[in-house]
């Protein structure tokens, strides 16, 4: 963990538009986030949350600037490799419904980071432990709860060993009574010191997890802070109405 | 029809049925892998590519079949090829049943969840491993039922191997008429048809039921 506090992850003078430049999601944004830290993102809905994560691991192009990781920048040639260290937890699951539960988190580990078959096994198994679903390996998705197929979906990021796990509203398609069960490994990640960044709207789990919160309004971050000082102090009249609405219902 | 008109047909309908159960399984297993290679390829999304098997698709989907046969049997000869007929029977419904399974196929490709091909792009797969590892799995399960439907065609369309000199069901059924002019034996030649049909849907729902993703 020496190399904690370090960049992981940088934006530099990124612009990103959809709709022929109309819909702004990143305008001339640069920014910086830290290795083994829990950042989370936050914004309105259409803010652009999704589409800036997404871009991390080139799930979107971007149209100008350029995205550094871990000192590579992320272009065609280097995409396959940052891939392979930057894992995504999707809001509805994507599990692969033709493969078990065992394979859908050595699926990746074997076929992608040509690990040895026994060896992502194990280690697949290991993690199904620690999210609770050891033994379901054997089972479909399809026979799963929400909240099991999206704690399915954390082992098969955490198999890939990744350095970086991207989160784009894990629990938003959770009926709420599953939402703590998703939350609570997450937040057990978040003090295992991992590097993590997390769209969401649970405004608890970003008070007690996250090392940074953001606001994500205009193509730019226009309030980063810690959660206390996010929460209590905000700066910006729009962040101050966001956490009413959101928090204080 | 006397019992003795029908013991001297009966080894020609036998004849004729297993030529058509052979033809059949044959053209439907070719036309499978035909469709299925169709499909992959085109699913690699390399652009000269994908247009040449485009323009392959829409040929051979909109040529009668029996044209087709027709240009085999008559023009392979031309060029020295010596083929069976059988042969060219199952290469000419190879070409043409192929490409309705690839666009079979193609349809239920485009069907494939975007978010479970995006869930294996993110881990650095190359497009030909996310494509032969989720995206054709998942759509040639999709494809099964209409992969049947289609397969049923393909045992009718073996019935234009009489056509091309071929003793099969349809061969055998019209050879007795033609002697006697005495229809039974086209109702006899349909009824094995219904049967073979009947035979082909039983094992076909059990292959669906094997094969199917719950969602
Ligand atoms: N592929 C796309 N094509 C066109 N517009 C898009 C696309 N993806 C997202 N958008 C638009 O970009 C904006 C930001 O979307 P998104 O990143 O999903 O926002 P958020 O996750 O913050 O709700 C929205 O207005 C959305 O409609
Ligand atoms: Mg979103």
């Amino acid at each position: 963990m020496s190399e904690d506090g370090k960049v992981l992850v940088e934006f530099k003078n990124v612009d990103k538009r959809f709709g022929g430049g109309k819909i702004i999601v990143m305008d001339d944004f640069s920014f910086s986030f830290t290795k083994g830290e829990t950042h989370i993102i936050c914004g309105r809905s259409g803010a652009g949350k999704s589409t800036l994560i997404r871009c991390i691991n080139a799930l979107e192009t971007i149209d100008k600037g350029s995205i550094i990781i871990e000192g590579q920048e992320l272009g065609h040639k280097t995409m396959h490799d940052i891939r392979k260290k930057v894992a995504m937890v999707f809001q509805d699951f994507n599990l692969f419904p033709h493969m078990s539960v065992l394979e859908n988190v050595t699926f990746g580990p074997i076929r992608s980071l040509k690990k040895k078959k026994e060896e992502a096994i194990e280690s697949g198994l290991m993690y199904l432990d620690r999210v609770g679903l050891r033994d379901r390996a054997d089972a479909k998705p399809a026979q799963l709860s929400g909240g099991q197929k999206q704690r399915v979906a954390i082992a098969r990021a955490l198999n890939m060993h990744p350095d970086l796990i991207l989160f784009d509203e894990p629990t938003s398609a959770l009926d709420p009574e599953m939402v703590g069960e998703v939350l609570n490994i997450m937040k057990m990640l978040s003090e295992e010191g991992r590097s993590m960044i997390v769209v969401t709207h649970e405004m608890s789990f970003a008070k007690e997890a996250a090392d940074k919160i953001s606001f994500l309004e205009n193509g730019k971050f226009i309030e980063t802070a810690d959660p206390d000082t996010f929460f209590d102090h905000p700066k910006h009249e729009s962040v101050k109405k966001f956490i009413d609405q959101v928090y204080n219902k | 029809m006397t019992s003795l008109q029908f013991s001297s047909w009966l080894p020609i309908l036998l004849h004729g049925l297993r030529v058509t159960v052979l033809a059949s399984l044959a053209g439907i297993v070719t036309s499978i892998i035909w469709g299925c290679i169709l499909a992959s390829l085109r699913a690699l999304e390399i652009k000269p590519l994908s247009m040449i098997i485009r323009a392959y698709t829409s040929i051979f989907r909109n040529t009668p079949l029996l044209v087709v046969m027709f240009f085999l049997f008559y023009g392979f000869p031309m060029i020295n090829l010596d083929l069976p007929a059988i042969a060219c029977g199952i290469i000419a419904i190879t070409l043409n049943e192929g490409a309705f399974v690839a666009e079979i196929i193609r349809g239920a490709i485009q069907n494939v969840k975007k978010g479970e091909i995006e869930a294996a792009r993110s881990m650095g797969l190359s497009r030909a491993q996310v494509v032969h590892h989720i995206i054709f799995p998942l759509a040639i399960r999709d494809s099964v039922p209409m992969i049947l439907g289609q397969s049923s065609i393909i045992i009718k369309d073996t019935s234009l191997f009489s056509m091309i000199m071929i003793i099969d069901l349809t061969a055998a059924g019209r050879q007795f008429y033609a002697k006697y002019f005495n229809p039974t034996s086209i109702w006899i030649v349909g009824l094995v048809y219904i049967a073979l049909f009947l035979i082909f849907s039983l094992i076909g729902r059990l292959i669906e039921r094997k094969v199917r993703v719950n969602r």
